[in-house]
Formats: C-alpha cells, sequence, structure tokens
C-alpha cells in the first residue's frame, strides 16, 4: 500500500514509518524544510518537502496515495493562536479534504486525549465524551487540537473513510522533551526522591510509542474501521501507584530504587482559587492555569474497549519492558 | 407534564451575530443543543469555545444526519435560507428561520413544499410580533377593544447593519430594515392587494435611504416608513381603530391607549393627556424593573417565539407564525423591490419618484 505520514520525522511519526516499512508499504513523508530526514531517506522513504502551514504552495501531493496517517502538528509552547490554528486546525481540514478529493482508502488523524473535560473526580471518559467546556484556557495546543478533532470527527461521524485516534501520553526515549511520564507536576527533591502532585489512586493515561503507533497503523489498515473514533492508553486501570513501583523495580536493577512523596492536588486549591480570583479581578479575564490545575486534580479513566475489540489491539510492549527500554535509550 | 419529556435535540445553523440571542433562548427553554454549523470550521469552533458547545459542523447535512436534531434554527445570510432550510424539511426536521424567510418566492415555495413533504414546521423568526406590547396590540385588535381597525403605520428610523452578506440582498439596507416594520403591519392589514412605494437617496450615496410604502390591505389601508437619516432610532407602530387609537414603541417597550372619556368637557380634555402619561410612567417603571431584574432580556419577542415553536413541535398549540405569513411579508417586500425599481435581486441604484 502507499502510505503519506505527516510528522513522519517527528517523535512519534517515526515509529509509524518504521511499522508500514515493517508491513512493506511504500511510505512517502511531509517534512519540513530543516527537519532531519537522512535516516528516513536510507530506510527508503519518499519525502515531501513542505510545512503544515502552507499546505496549498504544495500542490496534489496527495495523488495515488492509499492512506494518509495525519500526525503533524505543531506541538511547541509557544507562538500565538493563528499559528496553531494554520498548522494544527487549518491543516488538518485542507488534508481531510484534499484527501477525500483524491479518493484516497483513508485518512488517519492522530488527536489526543488531552481534549475532554473532566468535570468531577471519577468520570468515565470514552470516544463520546465532552471537550474541555473551556478550551481557550486549556493553551493554543489543546485548543487547537479541540478544533481539529473537531473536524475530523464530522468527517468521520458522516460516513467519511476517516478515523480518529486519540493516543493519551506517548512516551519514549527519543521523546523531544520528558521521555519518561513523571506526573503531571513533579519535581525532583534529592538522591532519587520525587515529588509528584497527584494521589497514588489516580489513573495514568500513557502509552509507549510503540504500543502508540501499531494503534494508529492498525487504525489504516484495519477493514470496516472507517468512521470510528480510538482512544488509546495502553492500560486503563494503571495507577500512580503501581506505575511508579514498575519505575521502582527497573531502577532498582540499575541500582537505586525510586521514592514518591504524593501531594494532592487538593492541597493547593484553596491557594489556587484565591489567586485565581486575584487574577480574574486584576487581569480581567479567567486564569488558564487555575483551570489547568483543578482539572488535574479530578481522576479520570479512560475506556480502551473500543480500540481493543474493534482494532484487536493489545499493547505490545509491557509496562516494565516500555519503561527499561526508555530509560536505556536515555542512559 | 412537558418539562419532564425528553428535551427537543436543537441545532444551530450559522454561528453570526445573532446565534448567541438564540443559544440563550434555547438554553432556556430547556432544549438540548446538539450541535451548530457554519460553513467556516474556525467560526463553528469559536462559537463552540465560546458556549461550551460540543459538536460543530461545515454542513447542514452532517448536522442533520450526525446528530438527528428534532429542530433546526437557521440563522444564515438571507439568500441561503432555502437551501438549508429545504435540507432540514425533507428530513422532517422542524425549522426555524430567521427573517426574512426567503429573498424571492421561488424559494418560499421550496420550504412549504419541503415542509408538507416532510411532514415538519417550518416557521420564520419575526420575532417583535411577541414582544409583550405587541401581543398586547394584537390582543386589543382580535378582542375588538379597538372597535374596527382603520388604519396602521409603522416607522423605522436606523441604521443598516453592516452584514458581509448585505450586498447580497435585494433592497440593499433597506432590504435589511424592512422585514420587522413590514410583517409588524401586515399583522393588521391582513393580505395586501395594491401598493404604491417612493424611496429617496439623501446622502449623495446611489442606494435609497429613505422609503415610504402605502398598501391597501384586506381588513385596512397600511403606511410603512423606513428611514436611515432620522435620529434617534426609532421603531413604532399605530393602530387607528373606530373606538381606539393604539400606540407601541418597541424601543421603549411600551403600548399607549388613546381613548375617549365620557366625562363633562372641561374634565374630558385633559384626561387622554393624563391617562397616556400614566399608562407611559407605570410601563417604564416595570419594564425597568423587569430588566433590572433579570426577568426580561434583550429580544423578548424572540423568547416567546420560541417557546411556541417548540410548544408546537410538542404538538401544544399552532407555529408561532403560519408560512402563509411569512410568505405575504416575503411578496410585499418583493412588490416594493419592484415598485421602486430594485426587482431581480438588484439593489435600488435609482429612486423612482
Amino acid at each position: 500500500m502507499r502510505a503519506f505520514v505527516t510528522g513522519g520525522s517527528g517523535f512519534l511519526g517515526r515509529y509509524i514509518v518504521k511499522r508500514l516499512l515493517d508491513r512493506g508499504d511504500d511510505v512517502t513523508v511531509l517534512a519540513r524544510q530543516s527537519s532531519d530526514t537522512a535516516a528516513l531517506e536510507a530506510a527508503g522513504v519518499k519525502i515531501v518537502r513542505g510545512d503544515l502551514a502552507s499546505l496549498d504552495s504544495l500542490g496534489d501531493f496527495l495523488d495515488g496515495q492509499d492512506v494518509v496517517y495525519h500526525a503533524g502538528a505543531r506541538v511547541v509552547s509557544y507562538g500565538d493562536w493563528q499559528e496553531f490554528h494554520d498548522a494544527n486546525v487549518a491543516a488538518t481540514q485542507k488534508l481531510i479534504d484534499m484527501a477525500l478529493k483524491v479518493g484516497v482508502r483513508r485518512f488517519v488523524y492522530v488527536s489526543s486525549l488531552g481534549i475532554f473535560d473532566i468535570p468531577e473526580a471519577g468520570v468515565t471518559i470514552t470516544e463520546n465524551s465532552d471537550y474541555d467546556h473551556q478550551p481557550t484556557l486549556r493553551g493554543h495546543y489543546t485548543r487547537s487540537k479541540i478544533h481539529a478533532d473537531r473536524i475530523a470527527c464530522e468527517a468521520a461521524r458522516s460516513g467519511k473513510p476517516v478515523v480518529v485516534v486519540r493516543p493519551g501520553r506517548i512516551y519514549g526515549h527519543d521523546h523531544p522533551s520528558l521521555p519518561l511520564f513523571m506526573g503531571r507536576v513533579k519535581k525532583k527533591l534529592f538522591g532519587n526522591t520525587w515529588v509528584v502532585v497527584s494521589r497514588p489512586g489516580y489513573f495514568v493515561p500513557i502509552a509507549f510509542v510503540e504500543n502508540a503507533a501499531d494503534a494508529v497503523v492498525r487504525a489504516g489498515i484495519k477493514e470496516g474501521a472507517d468512521g470510528k473514533i480510538f482512544n488509546v492508553i495502553d492500560d486503563s486501570d494503571l495507577t500512580q501507584k503501581e506505575y511508579f513501583a514498575a519505575l521502582d523495580r527497573v531502577e532498582k536493577r540499575h541500582g537505586r530504587g525510586l521514592r514518591i512523596l504524593y501531594l494532592p492536588v487538593g492541597l493547593f486549591i484553596p491557594a489556587v482559587i484565591a489567586a485565581a480570583w486575584a487574577f480574574r479581578i486584576l487581569k480581567r479575564r479567567k486564569w488558564a492555569v487555575a483551570h489547568q490545575l483543578r482539572r488535574s486534580g479530578r481522576n479520570a479513566f479512560y475506556s480502551t474497549d473500543a480500540v481493543r475489540s474493534e482494532l484487536g489491539w493489545e499493547p505490545q510492549v509491557g509496562l516494565e519492558d516500555a519503561v527499561e527500554l526508555t530509560l536505556a535509550g536515555v542512559r | 407534564m412537558a418539562n419532564q419529556e425528553k428535551p427537543l435535540k436543537v441545532g444551530i445553523v450559522g454561528c453570526g451575530v445573532i446565534a448567541e440571542t438564540h443559544l440563550g433562548y434555547i438554553r432556556k427553554a430547556g432544549a438540548q443543543l446538539v450541535g451548530v454549523v457554519d460553513l467556516s470550521a474556525a467560526r463553528a469552533n469559536e462559537f463552540a469555545d465560546k458556549y461550551g458547545i460540543q459538536r460543530a459542523y461545515t454542513s447542514v447535512e452532517s448536522l442533520l444526519e450526525v446528530e438527528r436534531p428534532d429542530a433546526v434554527h437557521i440563522l444564515t445570510p438571507p439568500h441561503t435560507h432555502a437551501d438549508a432550510a429545504v435540507a432540514a424539511l425533507e428530513r422532517g426536521v422542524h425549522t426555524l428561520v430567521e427573517k426574512p424567510l426567503a429573498t424571492e418566492m421561488v424559494d418560499v415555495e421550496r420550504m412549504r413544499k419541503a415542509a408538507a413533504a416532510g411532514g415538519a414546521i417550518l416557521t420564520v423568526d419575526h420575532n417583535r410580533l411577541f414582544d409583550p406590547p405587541m401581543l398586547e396590540a394584537r390582543r386589543v385588535f382580535a378582542e375588538g377593544e379597538l372597535g374596527d381597525i382603520v388604519a396602521v403605520e409603522s416607522f423605522q428610523a436606523g441604521e443598516a447593519s453592516r452584514r458581509a452578506w448585505l450586498s447580497r440582498l435585494p433592497g440593499g439596507g433597506l432590504g435589511d430594515l424592512i422585514p420587522h416594520p413590514l410583517y409588524l403591519q401586515l399583522a393588521f392589514t391582513g393580505p395586501v392587494g395594491a401598493l404604491e412605494a417612493y424611496a429617496l437617496e439623501r446622502r449623495g450615496s446611489n442606494e435609497p435611504e429613505e422609503l415610504r410604502v402605502m398598501m391597501r390591505g384586506e381588513h385596512c389601508t397600511g403606511s410603512l416608513t423606513i428611514s436611515m437619516n432620522a435620529s434617534p432610532p426609532l421603531n413604532t407602530l399605530k393602530l387607528y381603530g373606530t373606538k381606539m387609537t393604539v400606540e407601541v414603541n418597541l424601543n421603549n417597550m411600551t403600548i399607549v391607549k388613546r381613548r375617549e372619556f365620557n366625562l363633562p368637557k372641561v374634565v374630558a380634555k385633559p384626561m387622554p393627556n393624563l391617562d397616556e402619561s400614566r399608562q407611559l410612567i407605570s410601563q417604564t417603571v416595570t419594564s425597568t424593573l423587569n430588566f433590572l431584574t433579570g426577568k426580561v432580556r434583550y429580544y423578548p419577542g424572540m423568547g416567546e417565539l420560541i417557546r411556541r415553536f417548540y410548544a408546537a413541535i410538542r404538538g401544544e398549540g399552532e407555529a408561532p407564525v403560519s408560512v402563509v405569513d411569512a410568505a405575504e411579508v416575503v411578496r410585499v417586500t418583493t412588490a416594493i423591490w419592484e415598485r421602486i425599481g430594485a426587482a431581480n435581486g438588484k439593489r435600488p441604484v435609482r429612486a423612482v419618484g
């Protein structure tokens, strides 16, 4: 099959490309002028040079492709809304329109699990759960992923050959900033003692990069998956306690263990509420940090029944092996 | 009780300036907003962000097919109403269209047929008919307190809105301003048999800013004046009956009834003035209080119209505005543009005196 991958030189994208090559697919990657694509080219991948924010100048580059995997996005934490809109929202719409026009067999959009509303602790999140009710308080990246998800889901729900895959926090040794998930707010105190702002019983919505890439590729090739939406994390029941225990076991094999001190977000809530009020009075708008902190203080269970039953997906790499691989890669 | 039934599933088509007001009343009526549509995904998404809406679409068909709403509000530019409404009506989805229902009679006919085929209610947002003083004026008329109606006058002074689609609207700025005073007037004149229209440009533009229409209706004569130059803005409707004169002021939300007093001449002379002052003062106090306490919001008539539309869907009562009445407004508007040389969708470029 002929596969086109945006973001193919990025973190998740490289693993998607690798799986496709292993399958024997003929792979083309959209990469920016500045991206280093030597390894991809050496592996036989064709490169289309271009930027998501200026797709119009690229012509009909999707002609003849069978499956498009749209895994590219502006993921940096700086820049104004327009830049995020152009690269993440407008580009998604253009790619879907273009792909449907040239008649690709399937379009897979890689979304994010961070788009959901968590109204209260203990909610179960499914593929049909609400987006965050206050997207403008979630930062440009998440807001743009919500907008793009809407566009992709409109196409999927209205019968187009579009599939949406929403992985949780992806980890792996070559992650551009934080290879290993260490909790949302964390601080290395001394030695191997970490302070994690969370509770031991809270779920950890993470996916090892190879497992996430597996789900994305399955979404591209599985018969009858058109119009489906899949939330993807490795283990819905994985708690912070279990996760850090696994980390501890791996670290111990290499010498020293790990100590975690949990600080519940609840402790900070009165201060956050006070600061949010002060911010609101002084700046005359809502304080985004307060919204995000309160959201992260709520435990959410992410169901992955759909991806397991409909794509036949199971994480191929287990938690301890994934952590071991990640740490080995970093060392 | 109606409130205990499953809430109506409602969609909004067109996320422009009026959508926010509709949204407020949709939620107030207890309906569930299942999705919004705008041709611009960015606009739909921004509207969704602002009001915590989940589903946004770029095509009406997608909304209709995926969300299966019970009703939609069509809030797109007037010349696009028909396509969107027909798509909904054919699928049996009850449809409320912003005013004017359409800009051409062929479109009205398409919508009427689709509503009949789909067994769906089609109605139009002639909201000012349901503002509290207008409801009172219609009651006074219907119950005969007015006596026989003799004449009706409507007056509208104000600027046309600066919508991007104004250039696509027959009549241009006048076309934007005419629906409200016209449907208010037609509610009393009945179907129009003959009319004469005059337009004038004043500010050196090539587009008329002043319009006066005289018409002969089934029940009485009517006159309609629109001015883009008279200031301050004013929307009034006067009813002349054989027993009473009624003046509705829709800026101030007041209705003043002038009647005869059967009293000795020296007392009878100042009585109407005193009576009118009393009405104005008491209504001003009441409406100010209602507004301050949040009992009444902007566009109160729209809230009442939407409430009646949803009630009609549940089988409780008639559609707030009939297709026949909505069509008559489009027909008379078209006749007015023909009179002043603005037919075939072109804007009136020359005043005809």
